[in-house]
C-alpha cells in the first residue's frame, strides 16, 4: 500500500474532501433540527398563529398576531396555563451611552415574558421590572460589551438621546437558532408609550404571542385550538366573507414546520447522505479496482499463513491509515477555509463543532471506516491462495460497475441540482420586481426632524438625482388592509402603503393610466387591485371610497403590478395613498454610486450626528432578502464540487485500472491494426454503457427534487428543462474527458511494451 | 521486401545501457521463409519487433517494400502494419473475453470492411486452420495447439504479404508444434513471406534460410537448398 503514492494521495484527498463536506452538511442539519432547544420544556411552550379566509382567499398562517391574543389565551385556557405573553416588535431608536451609540436589536416585553419563555435571568426581577416604563434588561454579552466587568444594574442608557432607561436586569444570551426575533436587549412594554394603542383584537398584528401550558395538564393540541377559537370568536366573530382562525404549536415544531425549511432540510439530507455514500463507495471502488494488481500479493500472504481474518484486518488497518491522513487534511482545510465555511453555512465553526454536535463527525468517520474497510476487505479476503502462480482475471466486475453507476448517477444528481439552484438564484435576483433599486440608497427619516426641511436639504445634494419616501420598504413588504364590498363584507386583503409624491417615478414603477400621487386625498392602485375591484382607466378621476380607508380618495392612477418582499409570494393587490415625506426616504444617487453613497453617509453623520439614518444600498438589500437561498446555493455548490471531485477521482481510478486490466488486450488490438482512437473509443464505450443510464437517472431525480424546491418561489428560472439537459451533458463530457485523459497515453504507447510485460 | 542497414537498438535506463542489436544488415526477398536463431537475450525478438514495426531502431535504416520506415511514429507504423503484416506469438495472445470468431475478426474491424465481408473472411480462415467447429468457443476452452491455430488464422485474415512468428511452437507439444509448422510452411508455399524466431532446430528446418544472431549481431547465415 505504501508504494502506491499517487493512488494514496488521490484516496486521502478525496476522502478528506468528502467527509469534511458531509460533516458540515450534517452539522448544519443538526443545527436546523435544534432550533429553540434553549427554551426549557419547549413541548409545553406554544406560539400562536393566525390564518384568514377572506372571500375564499386564504392567507397565513402568520406568527404576527393581534396584541390581545395573550389575553385570549388566559381567558380560553385559564388554569391550564402558567402564563402568556405578547412580545412587541417595534422599530426602536438606537441606545446611547453618553455619545457612544449602541445599535442592538430590541423587543418590548411584558412582565410575563421571562416566566413564559423560561429564559434564564442572571440578575433582576422581571415580573416587577417589566410592568413599569423606562426599564431595560441587557443580554449578558451586551452588558459585558457596554460595561465591561462593572455591575450594569442601576446604570442608565438613553433611547435616541431622549428617553432615559435604567438597566435593571441581565439575562443569558440566546443561541442563534431560535425562531423568536433576535434581541440583545428587552425594554419594558410601557417604555413604548403608545403600545396599548397597538393591542387590539384585530388589526395591528405585529405581536408575537406565546403561552406556557402547565406540565400536568391533559390538554391536547386540538382541544387547545378549539377553546382558543371559541374565545376569539366571541370577540371577533366570523362573517360570511371574513373568517379568522387561531392555531398554535409547541415551539419545538415551529422552525421545522416552515415549508421552506422542510424543503431545504430535505435537499440537505440528500446532499449529505449522497456525499457520505459517494465518498465511502469511491474509496471502496479505488481499493477494489486494484484487485488484479494486488491479488498475487494477497495470494502470497495466504501462502505464508494469513487467513481471511488477517486479510480483513489488513484492509481495516489500511483504511484506518487513510482515514487518519484524511483527518489531518480535513483539519488543515478547516483552518484554511474557515471563512468560506462560516459564510456558506451562516454558522461559525464553534457552532458547527459544538460539543453537543461532536457525535456527527464521529459518526461520519465510523461509518466510513466500517463500510470503506469492510467492503474491500471482504472481497480481498476471498482471493484464493492459487493467485500466487496464476494470473488473476476478473470475470465478474458487476460490483465495480454498480459502484461506478452510483457514483456517476450521484454526480449527475448533485450537479443538476446545483445548476437548478444557481439558475433560480440568478433568476430571482435579476428578475424585474416591477420597481428599480439600481443606484438607490435608502435612509430612515428620524421622526424628530423637520421632514420638509430635511427633504429640501437632501434634494439639493449634487449627487442626488431623485428623492421620494414611503413608510415601508417594498423589498420587505407593506401592511395589510381589508377591502370591503358595499354591504360591509370583506372582499380581500390588499397591501396598503403611504407614499410621498414622485414615488412611482423615483422607483421607476410603470403607470398604466393616469398619474402618480401629488397630494393628500389621492390614491393610486395597481393593476391587480383594479382587476379585483373592476376599476379601469375610465374610473380615473372618480372618488373611490371603501370602508377600509375610512375616507373617500380620488383615484388618480393605475400603476403596473410590482413584487413585494421578494419572489416568495404571489403578486398582491396594492393601494398607494399619500403619506408625505416620512418613514424611509429613497434617493436615486448619480454615478459613481459607491463613492457618492459614501458622500451621502458622511454628509448625514456630519450634519445630523445625533440621528440614526441607517443608510443602506438597496441593490445589496435586494440580494440580502434572498440570503437563505444564497446560503443554500453556496452549500449545494460546495457539496456538488466536492462530490464531482470525489467521483472524478473514482472514475480516474476506475479507468486507470480498467486500462491496466485490459493492457494485454489493448496491445493485441494495436498489433492487429487498432489505432489510438480505436482504443480510446473502446474504453469510452465501456464506460458510456454505465454512465449514460446513470446520468439520466441522476438528472431525473434532481428534476424531481428541484421541482419541490422551486415551489418555494412565485417565479422560476425559464427553460428549466434545458438546464437539466445541459447539466447532464456537462457530466457526460466530464466523464468522457476523464476517460480520454487516462486512456490516451496507453493508447498511444508502443504495444510491444505491454506484450513484453505480459 | 525487407532491407535493414546497420540497424542498432539500445535500451537505456539511468544506470545501464543494453545493446540489443548492433549493426544488423538483413535482406529478405518476397516469398522467403527465414528462421532467426540464437541464444536467449541475443536480440531475436527485438529484431522481429523492428521488422514488424512494433518498435523502432535506435539507429540505422529499415526499408519495407522500398519505403524508409525506421523513423516513423507509432501512429504511422500502425497504419503500415494494418492489413500488411500478421503476427503469431509464442503465448498466442488471444483476447480471453471474446470468442474464436471475434478474435479472428479483430484485424478486419480496423480495416473498415462490411460485416458480411468480415464474416466471410473469418469463415474462410477458420476453415483453412481447421477450427470452424470451435468458432463460438472462448480461447480458454481450447488446447494450446488450437489456440495457436486461431492465432494464425487471425494473422492471415487480412491476407498479409508478411507473417512474423515469434517462437510459434514454444508453448506446444511436438505433435501440435509439427502441425503448426506444416501450416506455416504451406502458407509460405502459397507465397507469403515468413520470418520466424525460434530456438528449435526442427522448426528451423522448415525455413529456406537460417540466420544466427549472437549478442545483437548476425554471426552466421545458412541458405538451405530448395
Amino acid at each position: 500500500m505504501l508504494t502506491q503514492k499517487g493512488a494514496n494521495t488521490i484516496k486521502t484527498i478525496s476522502v478528506a474532501v468528502g467527509l469534511l463536506v458531509s460533516t458540515l452538511v450534517f452539522g448544519r442539519l443538526d443545527y436546523n433540527y435544534n432550533y429553540d432547544t434553549c427554551f426549557p420544556d419547549r413541548d409545553n411552550l406554544y406560539q400562536i398563529w393566525m390564518s384568514y379566509d377572506i372571500n375564499g382567499e386564504k392567507l397565513g398562517p402568520f406568527n404576527s398576531c393581534p396584541g390581545k391574543l395573550a389575553e385570549c389565551v388566559m381567558e380560553a385556557l385559564g388554569n391550564d396555563v402558567i402564563s402568556a405573553t405578547a412580545v412587541g416588535r417595534h422599530s426602536f431608536p438606537p441606545l446611547f451611552l453618553g455619545d457612544r451609540r449602541i445599535d442592538i436589536p430590541k423587543l418590548a416585553v411584558d412582565s410575563m415574558f421571562f416566566k413564559t419563555m423560561g429564559l434564564e435571568v442572571l440578575i433582576g426581577n422581571p415580573s416587577a421590572d417589566m410592568a413599569v416604563p423606562d426599564i431595560i434588561y441587557l443580554s449578558e454579552s451586551t452588558a459585558r460589551n457596554i460595561y465591561g466587568e462593572e455591575n450594569p444594574i442601576g446604570k442608565t442608557l438613553s433611547l435616541d438621546r431622549e428617553t432615559t432607561v435604567i438597566v435593571k436586569g441581565v439575562f443569558k444570551d440566546l443561541p442563534k437558532n431560535v425562531t423568536i426575533e433576535p434581541f440583545k436587549a428587552l425594554l419594558s412594554q410601557p417604555t413604548w408609550r403608545s403600545y396599548q394603542r397597538y393591542q387590539e383584537w384585530t388589526g395591528a398584528d405585529n405581536w408575537l404571542i406565546y403561552f406556557r401550558l402547565k406540565p400536568d395538564t391533559g390538554l391536547k393540541g386540538e382541544e387547545i385550538r378549539r377553546k382558543l377559537n371559541l374565545t376569539y370568536q366571541s370577540h371577533v366573530p366570523d362573517t360570511d366573507s371574513y373568517r379568522s382562525e387561531v392555531s398554535c404549536n409547541p415551539i419545538s415544531r415551529t422552525y421545522l414546520q416552515y415549508e421552506s425549511v422542510k424543503r431545504i432540510n430535505l435537499v440537505m439530507w440528500i446532499l449529505g447522505v449522497s456525499l457520505l455514500l459517494m465518498t465511502t463507495l469511491n474509496y471502496a471502488l479505488l481499493t477494489i479496482a486494484s484487485l488484479s494488481r494486488r491479488s498475487k500479493a494477497i495470494g502470497i500472504h495466504k501462502c505464508s499463513g494469513a487467513g481471511n481474518g488477517t486479510i480483513m484486518r489488513m484492509f481495516l488497518c489500511e483504511t484506518f491509515i487513510v482515514l487518519t491522513s484524511a483527518c489531518v487534511v480535513m483539519v488543515i482545510m478547516i483552518f484554511v477555509f474557515e471563512k468560506l465555511i462560516s459564510d456558506t453555512l451562516s454558522l461559525s465553526l464553534d457552532d458547527i463543532f459544538a460539543t453537543s454536535r461532536l457525535w456527527i463527525p464521529f459518526s461520519v468517520l465510523t461509518f466510513f471506516f466500517l463500510l470503506g474497510g469492510l467492503l474491500p476487505g471482504q472481497i480481498f479476503s476471498k482471493i484464493p491462495v492459487t493467485q500466487v502462480f496464476r494470473r488473476f482475471t476478473e470475470r465478474n466486475s458487476a460490483w465495480k460497475r454498480t459502484l461506478l453507476f452510483i457514483q456517476i448517477g450521484g454526480v449527475a444528481f448533485v450537479g443538476t441540482l446545483m445548476t437548478v439552484v444557481s439558475a433560480q438564484y440568478s433568476e430571482i435576483t435579476g428578475h424585474d420586481m416591477g420597481f428599480s433599486v439600481e443606484r438607490m440608497a435608502k435612509i430612515n427619516i428620524p421622526y424628530q426632524l423637520d421632514k420638509e426641511a430635511l427633504k429640501s436639504t437632501l434634494k439639493q445634494l449634487p449627487y442626488v438625482e431623485k428623492l421620494t419616501a414611503s413608510v415601508s420598504d417594498p423589498l420587505w413588504g407593506y401592511s395589510g388592509q381589508h377591502i370591503y364590498d358595499d354591504a360591509g363584507n370583506v372582499l380581500f386583503n390588499t397591501r396598503l402603503e403611504w407614499i410621498d409624491e414622485n414615488f412611482l417615478d423615483a422607483m421607476e414603477i410603470g403607470i398604466v393610466a393616469g398619474r402618480g400621487i401629488e397630494r393628500d386625498g389621492e390614491v393610486v392602485i395597481t393593476e391587480e387591485f383594479g382587476r379585483r375591484m373592476n376599476l379601469t382607466p375610465e374610473d380615473i378621476g372618480q372618488l373611490y371610497s371603501n370602508k377600509g380607508f375610512g375616507v373617500s380618495l380620488k383615484l388618480v392612477g393605475i400603476a403596473k403590478d410590482y413584487q413585494l418582499g421578494g419572489f416568495f409570494e404571489e403578486l398582491r393587490p396594492i393601494c398607494l395613498i399619500y403619506g408625505g415625506f416620512s418613514g424611509n426616504s429613497y434617493l436615486k444617487i448619480k454615478e459613481p454610486f459607491d463613492q457618492n453613497f459614501i458622500k451621502l453617509v458622511d454628509f448625514l453623520s456630519g450634519t445630523f450626528p445625533a440621528y440614526d439614518f441607517a443608510p443602506v444600498k438597496m441593490p445589496e438589500e435586494a440580494i440580502e432578502i434572498y440570503s437563505d437561498v444564497r446560503m443554500f446555493r453556496n452549500s449545494a455548490l460546495i457539496a456538488s464540487v466536492a462530490l464531482i471531485f470525489i467521483s472524478l477521482m473514482g472514475l480516474i481510478g476506475f479507468a486507470r485500472d480498467e486500462v491496466q486490466r485490459r493492457s494485454k488486450e489493448i496491445a493485441i488490438r494495436k498489433v492487429n491494426g487498432a489505432e489510438a482512437s480505436d482504443i480510446v473509443s473502446l474504453i469510452i464505450a465501456d464506460v458510456a454503457r454505465i454512465a449514460i443510464p446513470a446520468i439520466i437517472l441522476g438528472v431525473l431525480c434532481a428534476a424531481y427534487i428541484g421541482h419541490i424546491w422551486l415551489s418555494n418561489f412565485s417565479v422560476t428560472a425559464s427553460h428549466i428543462g434545458l438546464w437539466y439537459i445541459l447539466a447532464g451533458l456537462t457530466v457526460l463530457i466530464l466523464v468522457t474527458g476523464c476517460v480520454i485523459a487516462v486512456t490516451y497515453r496507453i493508447a498511444n504507447e508502443n504495444p510491444v511494451n505491454r506484450l513484453k510485460s505480459e | 521486401m525487407i532491407k535493414t542497414t546497420a540497424i542498432s537498438k539500445y535500451f537505456r535506463t539511468d544506470e545501464i545501457e543494453t545493446i540489443a542489436l548492433n549493426g544488423v544488415n538483413l535482406d529478405i526477398a518476397p516469398g522467403e521463409f527465414i528462421a532467426i536463431m540464437g541464444p536467449s537475450g541475443c536480440g531475436k525478438s527485438t529484431l522481429l519487433n523492428i521488422i514488424g514495426l512494433l518498435d523502432s531502431p535506435t539507429s540505422g535504416s529499415y526499408k519495407l517494400n522500398g519505403r524508409e520506415v525506421s523513423a516513423l511514429k507509432e501512429k504511422e507504423r500502425g497504419q503500415i502494419r494494418k492489413g500488411h503484416i500478421g503476427f503469431v506469438f509464442q503465448s498466442f495472445n488471444l483476447i480471453d473475453e471474446i470468442d474464436v470468431a471475434h478474435n479472428v475478426e479483430l484485424p478486419l474491424t480496423y480495416l473498415g470492411l462490411s460485416r458480411s465481408e468480415r464474416r466471410k473472411r473469418v469463415g474462410e480462415m477458420l476453415e483453412k486452420v481447421n477450427m470452424s467447429h470451435r468458432a463460438s468457443h472462448l480461447p480458454q476452452q481450447l488446447s494450446g495447439g488450437q489456440q495457436q491455430r486461431v492465432a494464425i488464422a487471425r494473422a492471415l485474415v487480412t491476407h498479409p504479404r508478411l507473417i512474423l512468428a515469434d517462437e510459434p511452437t514454444g508453448n506446444l507439444d511436438s505433435k501440435n508444434g509439427r502441425e503448426i509448422m506444416e501450416l506455416l510452411s504451406g502458407l509460405n508455399r502459397e507465397g507469403t513471406t515468413i520470418v520466424m524466431v525460434t530456438h528449435s532446430d526442427r522448426d528451423a528446418a522448415y525455413a529456406s534460410r537460417v540466420i544466427h544472431l549472437f549478442d545483437g549481431t548476425i554471426v552466421g547465415e545458412i541458405q538451405k537448398k530448395q
